[in-house]
């Protein structure tokens, strides 16, 4: 029997879930892999048993945290799907800023007005695996389509999925890419983060943003001194490093300038 | 060896010949630096530029190959081997890159005969082109200023305009006769300009290792508890960039791609770089070279020790590639005199 697959979203833009449904010469091929019985952003049919989850958004709210531990009662497998995720992602901006009810209580109130404060209760926004255990991740923002059939390859297959601990750097080098911190001085997270994406960005001349989060033993003193050499002010860089990577930051203890 | 002597436009005509009929590749402009791409017309390429972002061992040993395709479907599972015989024309090799093809051929096409390196590699044709080194090379303290063969032909830019042509294989000699028709039989005179242009680019070269090639191994064997590896591991990203734009590395890792029906696969061998951190991880979880330094000791030791006992001649060419890509200035030049040091002091 096909193993029977669930999407679920949480706090995050449901760009991941777009993503899946963007793998269009794949897309036959998958589903007769596998049976989608709940995917919001592509069928209106749900069901409530299913062998693997797809978890995209991260866990901001108390009923964000109810919610995901249901669902790891059920699925035999689940998949951290895109930065939100696997590493809080953008939403985790807000954890740099303040973590005390009365910070939150701010925000509410300034987002939805005195009423909304009663109805919309966050949380510090974490990663899925900060709440229950996640079986497999599939980083980025939003996530590569060729790293997500390769995991569903690998799920159907039942070997371990590629974990790239290895930075975006490694990618840019395979593609003749010409490193943009070199040749341009730009600032750029791939030295300290985790591929996978095919270094898409520093590829058409952007910079890496760290999307798919900080690898765990990366060198980020020698990362941050290396930008500040190139120019790039103190606040520039802890900015950057925020960006998609504040919850990590607080999980490995990157030190900050 | 046989010496011809051949202007602009008649190079120009060689390889417009050459491009009707063969895939031609060579250094081409990138944003402000060169990578090697095929070309439609030789006014794209650069010859003469250093320091290609990736060496053109990517066209040998491409950075992604599928080695086999597999059935799995039927009474038994089926393979094929994958092997690319297709001739392609490098144009632009400098000697450390032709050096770093030898140095390969070691591993790769020696003892043990890799047939899909094999094949990609006898049907390469190679058309070298001597340089003027940038701030990083440092082929003359390595042996590799100048190279006698690993080429078809070799193009030496001379002062006076044109270049001198080198035949170096049978294969050269027939290219020079069906493609190179304006090349005229040189002579002594056109020898003495080709020594000038190697005088001026050994002077140009800024950097050298303080000690003569040869006495590197010993050197590095003692150098196993140096302070020098600690010292620069500390900066060292483990990005693996140094490993990957080396001329004369070729690590790499195997891979099984199976369809999402089970039915059919392929595998494929993807370059590795022993400076990342999962690179000597094995089953289990134990990582024999846990460390950035353990890394970089063995990086070193592969270039000057290792590989270099076992072949006798170094497996770093001095191309300045990985000095170029390290964004926290991690050389050889400065790593094997800083040993050199050390060892000098100690003795004294």
């Amino acid at each position: 029997m096909k193993p029977t697959a669930a999407f679920f979203s949480f706090t995050g833009c449901e760009g991941c879930q777009l993503a899946l449904l963007e793998c269009e010469d794949e897309l036959l091929d998958i589903l007769s892999a596998i049976d989608v019985v709940k995917f919001r952003e592509a069928m209106s049919e749900t069901s409530d048993t299913y062998d693997i989850a797809f978890i995209e958004g991260s866990i901001s709210t108390p009923h964000d945290e109810e919610k995901i531990k249901k669902i790891r009662g059920v699925a035999k497998v689940i998949i951290a799907f895109g930065a939100c995720a696997a590493t809080g992602g953008l939403n985790a901006i807000r954890n740099s800023m303040g973590s005390d009810e009365d910070y939150y209580e701010n925000l509410r109130e300034q987002a939805y007005g005195p009423v909304g404060v009663e109805h919309f209760r966050s949380t510090k926004a974490r990663p899925v695996h900060a709440v229950v255990p996640v079986d497999l991740t599939i980083p980025g923002c939003p996530v590569d389509r060729g790293q997500l059939l390769e995991v569903i390859e690998s799920v159907l297959v039942g070997r371990t999925p590629r974990q790239f601990n290895h930075p975006v750097c490694v990618e840019c080098k395979l593609n003749d890419t010409v490193c943009v911190v070199e040749a341009y001085g730009q600032m750029c997270m791939g030295p300290v983060t985790r591929a996978g994406c095919g270094a898409i960005c520093p590829g058409r001349g952007d910079t890496c943003e760290g999307c798919r989060g900080l690898l765990p033993d990366g060198n980020f003193a020698s990362h941050q001194q290396m930008l500040a050499e190139h120019g790039n002010p103190p606040e520039e860089i802890r900015l950057r490093y925020l960006m998609f990577n504040a919850y990590r930051c607080e999980e490995l203890g990157v030190p900050l300038p | 060896m046989e010496l011809y002597r051949i202007d602009e436009k008649g190079l120009a005509e060689a390889m417009a010949r050459l491009i009707a009929e063969y895939r031609v590749v060579a250094p081409v402009e990138k944003g402000p630096r060169h990578v090697f791409d095929d070309i439609q017309d030789w006014s794209e390429a650069r010859p003469l530029a250093v320091g290609t972002v990736l060496p053109p061992k990517k066209f040998v040993f491409p950075q992604r190959e599928t080695l086999l395709r597999f059935q799995l479907t039927g009474e038994a599972p089926q393979a094929e081997a994958v092997v690319d015989d297709t001739p392609v024309v490098l144009a632009g090799v400098h000697p450390c890159d032709i050096t770093g093809l030898r140095c390969i051929d070691h591993t790769l096409a020696g003892r043990y005969f890799d047939e899909h390196y094999g094949a990609r590699r006898m049907n390469a044709i190679i058309l070298g082109f001597d340089c003027m080194p940038d701030g990083h090379c440092f082929c003359s303290s390595v042996g590799s200023l100048k190279v006698e063969s690993g080429f078809d032909l070799f193009f030496t830019p001379l002062q006076v305009g044109g270049y001198a042509v080198r035949v170096g294989t049978q294969r050269g000699r027939k290219l020079l006769e069906d493609y190179f028709t304006a090349a005229a039989p040189a002579g002594v005179y056109e020898e003495s300009l080709e020594e000038d242009f190697r005088k001026r680019k050994a002077a140009a070269i800024r950097l050298s290792i303080d000690a003569p090639v040869g006495d590197l191994p010993g050197i590095y064997q003692q150098a196993m508890r140096s302070k020098v590896w600690e010292k620069w591991a500390e900066v060292c990203f483990s990005c693996g960039s140094c490993n990957l734009v080396c001329p004369t590395c070729y690590c790499f890792d195997v891979q099984d791609r199976v369809s999402l029906d089970g039915a059919e696969g392929r595998r494929e061998r993807v370059w590795d770089s022993c400076m990342l951190a999962e690179f000597a991880e094995v089953a289990g979880g134990h990582n024999f070279r846990p460390t950035p330094s353990a890394r970089l000791i063995h990086r070193h030791n592969r270039k000057f020790n290792y590989q270099q006992d076992r072949y006798g001649e170094p497996h770093c060419t001095g191309c300045g590639r990985c000095a170029r890509a390290c964004l926290v200035h991690i050389d050889m030049v400065t790593i094997a005199n800083e040993l050199i040091a050390e060892q000098r002091g100690e003795a004294s």
